[in-house]
């Protein structure tokens, strides 16, 4: 016996048709509030001295709650303008040792200070800035 | 290339992690000194002693010394008269702690810590404390017994005000400690991957945090300190609460390890006036 093949409908029903687009609208709307979680994680393990404790060395002029008077690390301004690529900014976070040998910026990812999950959330912060 | 720089240059490389060059110890205490006036220029090592404050720095950058208060003299009474309580306590054979130290112990912490040949070991002044306790079949006191062996130590320490630190590395052993305390104030050590020298040398005058990062020259000659609420720390006491800052795991106050570094970083200062207690920070 032969099955025969199920015709696909190329136009949905129009009760199939809101389902989609609800899944679709829910999907959209989740998708910022991911990212911001991701960055208000960020701006926490930035500031959190027993995180990132990233506050102690740099400025962040853009968040104005965040306020440290310290230069040993560059001031964090217009960040995705200097750092474009997320790739590179992330590898600086992980270790920055490997491109700035004398840097006292310590090495996230390399010595496990922050989780993986951690630095993308610092990451997502710093784009942010 | 300039000689600034090339002190800087060493200076870099030993932070970075490069084998430390065997110079001598007066050339290492120059290459830090020019490193940080590079830094700050008109800065003089005798305004050092008092920590971050003493750098000229950009405004806003460095801490404000906290000044003298009634209070804070107060505290630094009230601390010394504890250490002159236990200096003068008498012993079960009716000596004191005096017996031990030449000139009943004025005068003499500026030269510590000293090398001891026979044991081929570094003694603190707080080693040469509890040397003289053994001596005379008493207790010792725990080196991390800040409430008993800091009031002690900055009593003792008190009766050198004003003296010049004068530390020897007389000795091809002297310089192996004198040596491996420099290799530790190079190393970078904990999850930070901070060096001492990263915080003291390549950052001094900076803030860390709320912290001013005090210059490597200058350190040694203004402990014990006085902290908020009347405490005090020793400076290997210190050492572990940077080690800590850095996630590294402390050695013991009194090991070989920190009396090494506390032999190469008075060295540092020697030249410096000794004023003990001198601010809350």
């Amino acid at each position: 016996m032969i099955a025969r093949p199920v015709r696909s409908r190329a136009v949905p029903r129009m009760a199939e048709r809101k389902r989609l687009a609800g899944l679709v609208a829910g999907f959209l709307l989740a998708l910022p509030a991911a990212a911001q979680d991701a960055v208000d994680t960020g701006r926490r393990v930035f500031a959190n001295p027993d995180k990132g404790n990233c506050i102690a060395c740099h400025q962040v002029p853009a968040d104005a709650s965040l306020k440290s008077f310290s230069r040993i690390g560059p001031s964090l301004a217009d960040v995705r303008t200097r750092i474009p690529d997320r790739a590179r900014l992330r590898a600086i976070v992980w270790d920055p040792v490997a491109s700035q040998p004398n840097t006292v910026m310590p090495p996230y990812g390399r010595n496990r200070i922050l989780t993986e999950a951690e630095i993308d959330a610092v990451v997502a912060y710093l784009e942010t800035l | 290339m300039r000689s600034g720089c090339w002190l800087i240059a060493v200076v870099l490389a030993t932070v970075a992690g490069a084998p430390a060059a065997q110079t001598a110890p007066e050339q290492d205490r120059q290459a830090i000194i020019q490193a940080i006036k590079q830094r700050f220029p008109g800065a003089s090592p005798t305004e050092w002693t008092i920590g971050a404050e003493g750098l000229t720095a950009t405004p806003g950058e460095v801490v404000t010394a906290i000044p003298f208060t009634a209070e804070n003299a107060t505290n630094s009474a009230d601390i010394l008269a504890i250490g002159r309580k236990t200096w003068e306590r008498k012993f079960k054979n009716g000596k004191s702690m005096a017996a031990c130290f030449p000139n009943v112990g004025k005068r003499v912490a500026a030269t510590y810590p000293q090398y001891d040949a026979k044991s081929k070991q570094v003694i603190t002044l707080e080693g040469a404390i509890n040397r003289c306790l053994q001596l005379h079949r008493e207790p010792e006191i725990d080196f991390a017994n800040q409430a008993v062996m800091g009031p002690l130590s900055a009593y003792l320490r008190s009766l050198s005000d004003g003296q010049k630190l004068a530390v020897r590395i007389g000795t091809a052993g002297a310089r192996d400690r004198y040596d491996a305390g420099k290799s530790l104030f190079q190393r970078r050590i904990g999850q930070f991957n901070y060096a001492c020298a990263s915080c003291h040398v390549q950052h001094a005058g900076g803030l860390y945090g709320k912290s001013g990062l005090s210059p490597a020259v200058g350190q040694a000659a203004n402990w014990p300190r006085l902290e908020p609420g009347g405490n005090v720390r020793t400076l290997q006491a210190q050492f572990q609460r940077c080690m800590t800052r850095s996630r590294a795991e402390p050695f013991a106050l009194g090991s070989d390890e920190f009396n090494n570094l506390e032999y190469y970083l008075t060295y540092l200062s020697n030249g410096l006036a000794m004023k003990t207690l001198p601010t809350q920070r």
